[in-house]
């Protein structure tokens, strides 16, 4: 039996800044690397952030416990400063491979930020085993 | 601010929209049962059970097992359960990341 699991999460925020300083937020090593952390007491670390259509980044995550959390993926659609779509696969588990759009616009006085999280792949029951799903999920509260 | 656009979740409440259906997940949540078992309280024929069964079972809802020349039903509840899962812990960890966005935006102005 197949079944798939198309998962998709959108968060939407209105951002007191212009359009083009939120897109620079998320494009820049720099930058990210000073808010891109689920959590204050995280150091983020900027390996990688090719700021091109097919560039690769890298993003490390390290937890007060010195764990560390790795984000990678490829950056496959990038259109300054309106949209930005990327791949997103933890090192620690290929099964929460999945797919992160930002999408912004300018607004009267306001950014608004669409991002939108999808595309869990997990196609088939097999996969559907609670301890693959429940593992991946587990780890990231521990990154939080 | 979540928005839910879930597949299997509309898969799921689209075949929970029925009220044999919803019978049969209800009868189920007590017990596995066999096709035949499961057909005798509605007064259906196999064909008529089987479908139902069918669209419950590409929901995910459940799963159907061989046992010799029987089939017998058990409930799956775990693609729903993972989808919320999924959800909830990816929406924490965008929710504080923005926060945090938007801390630093304020900051660098």
């Amino acid at each position: 039996m197949q079944t798939s699991v198309d998962t998709t999460l959108t968060l939407v925020r209105k951002l007191n800044a212009p359009i083009e300083k939120v897109f620079d937020a998320w494009f820049t090593a720099e930058a990210l690397s000073q808010w891109f952390a689920p959590q204050d007491s995280y150091t983020t670390i900027v390996h990688t952030l090719e700021a091109r259509h097919g560039g690769h980044y890298r993003i490390e995550m390290i937890s007060p416990e010195k764990e560390s959390y790795i984000v990678s993926g490829k950056y496959l659609e990038v259109d300054k400063p309106h949209k930005l779509v990327f791949s997103w696969s933890w090192d620690h588990d290929k099964t929460c491979d999945s797919l992160v759009s930002v999408v912004l616009t300018s607004k009267d006085g306001y950014t608004e930020l669409v991002l939108t999280h999808s595309g869990l792949p997990t196609e088939t029951a097999a996969q559907l085993h609670e301890e693959g799903w429940t593992g991946c999920l587990s780890r990231l509260p521990q990154a939080l | 601010m979540v928005k839910y656009t879930e597949v299997q979740l509309n898969d799921a409440f689209a075949a929970l929209a029925d009220p044999t259906r919803r019978a049969i997940i209800a009868r189920l949540a007590k017990a596995d049962a066999l096709v035949t078992e499961l057909a005798e309280p509605f007064a259906m024929s196999l064909p008529a059970i089987t479908k139902h069964l069918n669209v419950l079972e590409q929901a995910g809802l459940i799963s159907r097992i061989k046992e010799g020349r029987k089939r017998r039903c058990y409930l799956n509840p775990q693609p729903l359960k993972q989808a919320m899962h999924w959800l909830t812990d990816y929406e924490k960890f965008w929710s504080q990341s923005l926060q945090r966005l938007e801390r630093y935006l304020n900051q660098t102005k």
